[in-house]
């Protein structure tokens, strides 16, 4: 992990990270729900809910991104762009920007090598067992079976797909942001000096 | 990967050179015979299609006991062993005394770190198509359940066939040449030395 704090709140704690995750996916259910009863997940339902989860992603989680709590999972540094040229690169220079003389802002080390990539594997195995009902479904739209109801079936499939692609995007982020331990104090750190009570 | 998993049938894999040129012939069979099923029995079989990336899959192996590639499930090897359900997993067979009921080949440090960076890879690369493929579908408007079903379908195959097959291919492709191992290995002399 990179950063420990999100919209002000302490993030050292595993506690605290669990409780964002659990936040994060509460959020994104509250808002299928509200997509559902919108339009019936139909163009505005389905893409505000995707692009909110997105937003959360680049914003808070990170992994993917160059912002977030979790380091990039690449591990690629900042490109070392010229000055921005107009005011929306500079935006995009401001908001997306690491610095590429700290490191071990993106860098990961062996351990979190290891983290990145078992995470990975069990969001593999999370994605396997969702995808096989979507492919169930979309089979019997083709061939109708007698135990489901025909009109229930597109109701199912995107009642299963649009959470299906917001794990997708999130999974590996939100598995390491529950499991990582809480943080220790680097003993090499110098402790920050007491405040001096005011007389 | 050991010695038992030098074979996929009667095709050699110990050498990196033979397991790239497997992976590159398993997608061109499976297109192959894509092909070939969908000109002999129509386009309305083209859903039979898709169980058959898991079949297929499951001949490199990482989902099963077989195949080039080591069983990945660390629960499915218990299942397999019996250790599930509480029994010995080094209890003797019961019809051939001495061996033990099933040999399963154990996944080491190497195994896991390999296992895992490839379903890393894996997702890394299908993250984008998963999402086209899922919600491509949603934003069709004015289209009928069965033709999002049947596009969702037809999406679905080809993804299928690198979502079941990408860690093994990828673990097969980048693995080095396998050693020989103890039981391969020619007598080696023992020089006595007498002074």
């Amino acid at each position: 992990m990179r950063r420990t704090t999100v919209l002000g709140f302490n993030m050292e704690k595993q506690i605290a990270r669990r409780r964002l995750v659990v936040a994060v996916y509460a959020l994104l259910a509250a808002l299928l729900v509200l997509g559902w009863f919108l339009d019936r997940f139909g163009v505005t339902g389905s893409i505000y809910v995707y692009f909110i989860a997105m937003f959360l992603n680049w914003k808070i989680l990170g992994g993917y991104g160059p912002n977030g709590l979790v380091k990039p999972f690449n591990g690629k540094g900042p490109r070392n762009e010229p000055i921005p040229s107009n005011l929306m690169e500079l935006e995009l220079y401001r908001y997306g920007n690491l610095d590429p003389d700290a490191p071990d802002q993106y860098r990961n080390d062996e351990r979190e090598l290891g983290r990145r990539d078992r995470v990975h594997y069990q969001a593999y195995q999370v994605l396997a067992i969702l995808l096989c009902p979507i492919w169930f479904i979309a089979q019997w739209e083709i061939r109708p079976v007698h135990f489901m109801p025909p009109h229930l079936l597109p109701i199912l499939l995107e009642w299963i797909a649009l959470p299906a692609v917001l794990l997708a995007v999130t999974l590996p982020q939100a598995i390491l942001l529950w499991t990582e331990p809480d943080f220790t104090p680097d003993p090499h750190e110098e402790p920050e000096p007491e405040p001096i009570p005011a007389h | 990967m050991t010695a038992s998993r030098r074979f996929l049938f009667f095709i050699p894999v110990e050498t990196r050179g033979s397991r790239r040129a497997l992976v590159i012939g398993y997608y061109v069979v499976f297109a192959a015979f894509a092909i070939l099923l969908l000109w002999l029995r129509g386009p309305a079989k083209y859903d039979r299609l898709l169980p058959m990336t898991y079949y297929f899959a499951v001949m490199l192996g990482g989902l099963a006991f077989s195949g080039p590639v080591k069983l990945f499930s660390e629960w499915q090897r218990r299942f397999r062993n019996g250790s599930a359900w509480g029994i010995d997993a080094h209890r003797p067979h019961p019809w051939l005394p001495g061996r033990p009921t099933i040999e399963i080949d154990r996944l080491d440090e190497h195994d896991i770190a390999t296992r895992d960076r490839a379903h890393y890879l894996a997702y890394s690369a299908l993250r984008w198509p998963a999402i086209a493929a899922l919600l491509g579908p949603l934003f069709l408007l004015d289209a009928s359940p069965a033709q999002v079903g049947r596009t969702v379908l037809i999406l679905s195959v080809p993804f299928a066939v690198l979502f079941f097959s990408l860690p093994q291919a990828i673990i097969l492709w980048t693995e080095p040449d396998l050693d020989p191992d103890a039981e391969e290995r020619g007598p080696q002399t023992v020089v006595k030395v007498i002074p």
